[in-house]
């Protein structure tokens, strides 16, 4: 059924292979620049380790069906606001999916026993996260892309896509609640220290 | 703007706690994983942007694929393979309705379990054959895009005839068994990733009408698609190019309001006239 054979083809033989070829390094290059960036912005958005390649994947979907209207400055924004938006959504799902009940699949997300440092950061991560989770998703983007990313406030909301006067009270409003909550914790930590 | 100091800057457990997500990477391999999925997200959409693309050409896309992924070094030839193998067969069963259908299919069935999960978001080209063939009727379309449940007989192997809605259909079968699965909104969003390119190739053609009707339909299979704003954007285009001006500027007044994402509406002032 094949008019032609499938031979290994050399690229000039592939009609679109130019600019297949261009349009794949432009790619390449858009994760290379941001994508451990990228990756931590997904997972302090809520989006857990091994849901991270698929949300990533469809956002790189998403770069590459509308490759051509990125301009190449906007290139970090449009990933930036397109992970923003998906991981919203998966995590919307994920939680509605939750509700079910399955508590096991974040019992498995770190399966490997791990040095005494790491554990350390790694417990360190999981109160991070806790205390993010207690975070509107929009607070939450704002204030990791600040406080982790070390981004300016003007690059946020170029990132995202906000005035810059949503980006300040968004700021504001997430850091009272994270120092809220995590002086909560230190208190309930030094009670537990006191009194065992 | 006045920038507040960083937590992360001074002592205490707040820095503490930041500190540890500064160090946080992503496991072994997944910086690879998402290379080898951007490549084949890359392949897709030029795939699909092609409108004139026959059967010779899509398979050798698929075979140069191949060949550039393991010249590039994105990975092992095994990696390579996992994602272009399922891919290449996928593109047969998607030509079926020009090039014969009995083969392709049985291909399909052998294929799609294998398929890694990883990579399920890799568009199923439900409605791959319409740009390949001659303009679809919108009901065609709209078929092709929607996760319709199809009738309940289990596969009949050899009496498809070659006509798009059955090709459609058949595509779509899938759909129910991956209902809860994580790779249901991967399908979905390869469908609506092809939705839009089809509304961007109307427009390059120069067909706003055209354009609209697939926004429409767009709308219609999804009501809360993730590309939303996407087809909002292509509507306020196609509005200005049919010269319904007023009605663009509302669509667009409508996006800004509710994507305020920059990207998009970069140029879409000047369209409009603004």
């Amino acid at each position: 059924m094949n008019p032609e054979p499938l031979a290994l083809a050399a690229p000039e033989d592939a009609i679109v292979s130019p600019r297949a070829q261009a349009r794949e390094a432009r790619v390449r290059r858009m994760v290379e620049a941001h994508f451990d960036a990228l990756w931590r912005f997904m997972r302090r958005l809520g989006v857990e380790t091994m849901d991270v390649d698929d949300v990533m994947q469809q956002v790189l979907e998403i770069a590459a069906a509308r490759l051509a209207d990125i301009a190449a400055s906007s290139e970090r924004s449009f990933l930036f606001s397109t992970a923003f938006r998906v991981a919203s959504e998966q995590r919307r799902r994920r939680q509605s999916r939750r509700e079910v009940g399955d508590a096991a699949l974040t019992r498995t997300e770190d399966p490997t026993p791990e040095p005494d440092a790491l554990t350390e950061q790694a417990r360190a991560r999981a109160m991070l996260d806790q205390v993010l989770a207690s975070m509107p998703t929009e607070l939450r983007a704002v204030f990791t892309l600040y406080e982790i990313e070390e981004m300016t406030m003007a690059e946020i909301a170029e990132l995202l896509g906000l005035p810059s006067g949503t980006v300040a009270s968004r700021l504001r409003r997430a850091r009272e609640q994270f120092e809220a909550h995590v002086d909560r914790l230190q208190a309930q930590m030094r009670r537990k220290q006191v009194l065992p | 703007m006045t920038e507040p100091v960083r937590f992360i800057g001074s002592k205490g457990l707040k820095a503490e706690l930041l500190a540890s997500a500064k160090a946080d990477r992503a496991p072994e391999g997944s910086r690879r994983r998402a290379l080898v999925a951007a490549a084949a997200a890359v392949a897709a959409s030029t795939k699909a942007a092609t409108a004139t693309a026959t059967l010779g050409t899509l398979a050798r896309v698929a075979a140069w694929k191949w060949f550039a992924m393991g010249a590039v070094g994105l990975g092992t030839v095994v990696a390579a393979k996992a994602v272009i193998a399922p891919r290449a067969t996928t593109v047969e069963v998607s030509t079926a309705p020009s090039a014969g259908p009995k083969a392709p299919h049985a291909k399909r069935r052998v294929a799609s379990p294998i398929r890694p999960r990883a990579f399920d978001a890799i568009p199923a080209d439900p409605a791959l054959p319409l740009p390949v063939s001659p303009p679809p009727e919108p009901a065609a379309n709209e078929s092709a895009i929607a996760p319709v449940p199809p009738a309940a007989k289990p596969e009949p192997p050899a009496i498809k005839p070659p006509t798009p809605a059955v090709a459609a259909r058949a595509t779509a079968e899938p759909a129910p068994a991956r209902a809860a699965g994580p790779s249901t909104s991967g399908s979905r969003l390869a469908a609506e990733i092809t939705a839009i390119d089809q509304m961007k190739s109307a427009l390059a053609g120069g067909n706003a009408a055209d354009a609209l009707r697939r926004v429409d339909a767009y709308r219609a299979a999804f009501p809360t698609g993730t590309l939303a704003a996407e087809a909002t954007a292509l509507r306020v285009e196609a509005l200005a190019r049919a010269g319904r001006r007023d009605e663009a500027r509302a669509e667009l007044a409508r996006l800004r309001a509710g994507h305020p994402e920059s990207p998009l509406l970069e140029n879409l002032g000047q369209i409009v006239g603004e």
